[in-house]
């Protein structure tokens, strides 16, 4: 009930205004306290309306009272009334609150500058009208919509005021100074029951990021009528220059980061620190793909043991290996012993826990007559000898079937084969970088 | 794509067994001349390949070995005036928002692995990397179709 008695004394206020101001002018004063009053039926009547339908109904009713009266205002034409079945027609298909209150933005606009050039009376009861609509339409969308539309309700709201707001700054900057008081009174009075508890000043404030070019008129219109531009905040966030440029600047680098993602496999970390790594990694190991492509030709297992080094010292956790170079080589032989043998033993227990081992250095197990086709197939070695050296770029981590015939693909280091192992098959682990 | 005429990866194969320096200088001449063109092929368009256009020039002129001290020197150096400028400008800056906030290990990990990336702050920094991502794996692609077709 109080915010209903609120807007009645603005609508109150407004009445009088209006009809101070109508006595003034001559015929149309009858009909225009007419038409208030029965703007303010309808207000005692949305009280009791069902929200779902009665949205469009309070508005056409709204529509069909005033359009008479928004004839009559113009100064210039003095035809006739429509019939409200006209109006309710034309006016009847909007769909959304917004486009009504669009376009009766629009049709204030108009008025305003058409009858600018009216008395200052007029043009003032204009205004006064149009913020009368507005109140009740505020009321209404405050009315029937639910709290948790806030949000929707603050954009329209934002959007009438800045239609309002700009067709008043823009029509009689002057002649509403004198008036504003009374107008502030009743936009005081809106936000209360506008916005449902939330103020629609601050809302408004705090809806839209950047305003349309009377952004001023957001703020109340006690302000002298220059359109000020203002960069709105979102809500909560201060104005600051600088924190707006830091948001900027965290914003461009979460749009880029979510591009690399995309680029980069396994990117579906959620971190920033992790996703870092995870692209570090990747360009570190398509530069090794280079390296290793331009390595690929030339033969001899001798181009590719370096990269064995570096591999498995990787895998050991190389702390006290350099990956390439002879003492990488000779320590890297010595690493690749140590796996041979661990792995020797895993498998003399249980296959599948070598098998996880070897994944786990990024190794592969293969058979024999697969490796010797591979290598056969692709490189070319200089060696007599039927060492098979796989192409380090196949990734095929955990292909190999547990069989007991099968055996480890051996590499021959430019040392020397290490020959040795048990049953004649040298069990040097092959590397493959596995990217899974 | 422009085809280096120098890549010696025709003559690979057809030479006989030779020693592992040798293999690793030839190696290591088909890795610049893969870079190389993959930087001309980007042209100035970006920071990463104007770096590694320096780099490799300079690397040339002088020395294989000295060429990586030298990179961020001369890339600063054979800049034009006004990039330079802006380009120390952008260092500076960087530098002090460096200094302000301290960019997390990653960061200056990152900068090392894309050539040209000691100049640039976080945001023009993983653009140039997706960028150079990009290249990189569209180089990798051309390499391995050009090694399965040798014999």
């Amino acid at each position: 009930m109080q915010p209903c008695s609120r807007e009645m004394q603005g609508g109150m206020n407004m009445n009088s205004l209006l009809n101070n101001g109508n006595n003034n002018n001559m015929s149309p004063s009858h009909h225009h306290q007419i038409s208030l009053q029965d703007l303010h039926n309808p207000i005692h009547g949305s009280h009791s309306f069902d929200p779902a339908a009665g949205d469009h109904d309070f508005l056409d009713q709204m529509f069909s009272t005033i359009n008479p009266s928004w004839a009559d205002l113009n100064p210039a034409a003095d035809g006739p009334d429509p019939a409200p079945d006209s109006n309710g027609n034309s006016i009847g298909p909007f769909g959304t609150h917004f486009d009504e209150s669009a376009i009766l933005a629009s049709k204030l606009r108009q008025h305003q500058i058409s009858g600018g050039g009216g008395s200052s009376s007029t043009s003032a009861a204009a205004a006064a009208k149009a913020l009368l609509l507005q109140q009740q339409m505020l009321m209404g969308r405050g009315f029937e919509r639910s709290p948790s539309d806030v949000p929707g309700v603050d954009e329209s709201v934002q959007a009438l005021y800045n239609g309002f707001a700009g067709s008043l700054h823009g029509g009689g900057g002057g002649q509403l100074l004198n008036q504003s008081p009374q107008f502030h009174h009743p936009q005081g009075g809106t936000p209360s029951f506008g916005a449902q508890g939330q103020g629609t000043k601050p809302a408004p404030a705090a809806s839209a990021s950047t305003t349309t070019a009377s952004g001023g008129g957001g703020n109340t219109t006690n302000t002298s009528g220059q359109p000020r531009q203002r960069v709105r905040a979102r809500r909560g966030q201060a104005t600051d220059p600088h924190s707006i440029a830091e948001r900027l600047r965290r914003e461009r680098i979460a749009e880029r980061m979510k591009a690399l993602q995309e680029l980069v496999p396994n990117g579906n970390k959620t971190d920033k620190a992790s996703m870092l790594d995870e692209i570090i990694d990747y360009v570190k190991f398509l530069q090794l793909q280079v390296k290793v492509l331009s390595m690929s030709r030339l033969g001899g297992a001798a181009a590719v043991a370096p990269l064995v080094a570096y591999m498995s010292s990787e895998g050991a956790g190389g702390g006290d290996c350099n990956g390439g170079g002879r003492n990488g080589n000779g320590s890297a032989n010595d690493s690749l012993t140590v796996t041979e043998h661990q792995v020797a033993k895993l498998m003399e227990e249980d296959m599948g826990s070598a098998m996880q081992y070897l994944q786990g250095k990024g190794l592969c197990l293969m058979p024999i007559s697969l490796a010797t086709a591979i290598s056969t197939a692709t490189c070319h070695s200089s060696r007599p000898s039927a060492a098979a050296h796989g192409n380090p770029l196949t990734a095929s981590n955990g292909d190999g079937p547990t069989s007991p015939s099968m055996s480890v693909l051996t590499v021959q280091s430019a040392a020397g084969a290490n020959g040795g192992g048990p049953d004649g098959s040298s069990a040097k682990d092959a590397a493959s970088v596995s990217k899974s | 794509m422009k085809i280096k005429k120098s890549t010696p990866l025709g003559h690979s194969s057809s030479l006989p067994s030779s020693s592992s320096l040798e293999i690793r200088r030839r190696t290591q001449l088909i890795k610049l001349a893969a870079y190389s063109s993959m930087a001309r092929a980007v042209g100035s368009r970006r920071v990463w390949s104007r770096a590694l256009i320096l780099k490799l020039s300079a690397g040339k002129r002088i020395g294989h070995r000295s060429s990586i001290s030298l990179s961020a020197r001369s890339s600063l150096r054979c800049l034009g005036m006004k990039r330079k400028r802006s380009k120390t400008v952008t260092k500076r800056f960087a530098a002090k928002k460096r200094q302000l906030e301290g960019p997390c290990p990653g960061v200056v990990e990152l900068q090392r692995l894309v050539p040209g990336g000691e100049s640039m702050d976080l945001c023009g920094l993983l653009e140039e990397t997706a960028h150079f991502v990009q290249c990189l794996e569209t180089q990798v692609r051309v390499m391995r179709s050009i090694a399965d077709q040798l014999p």
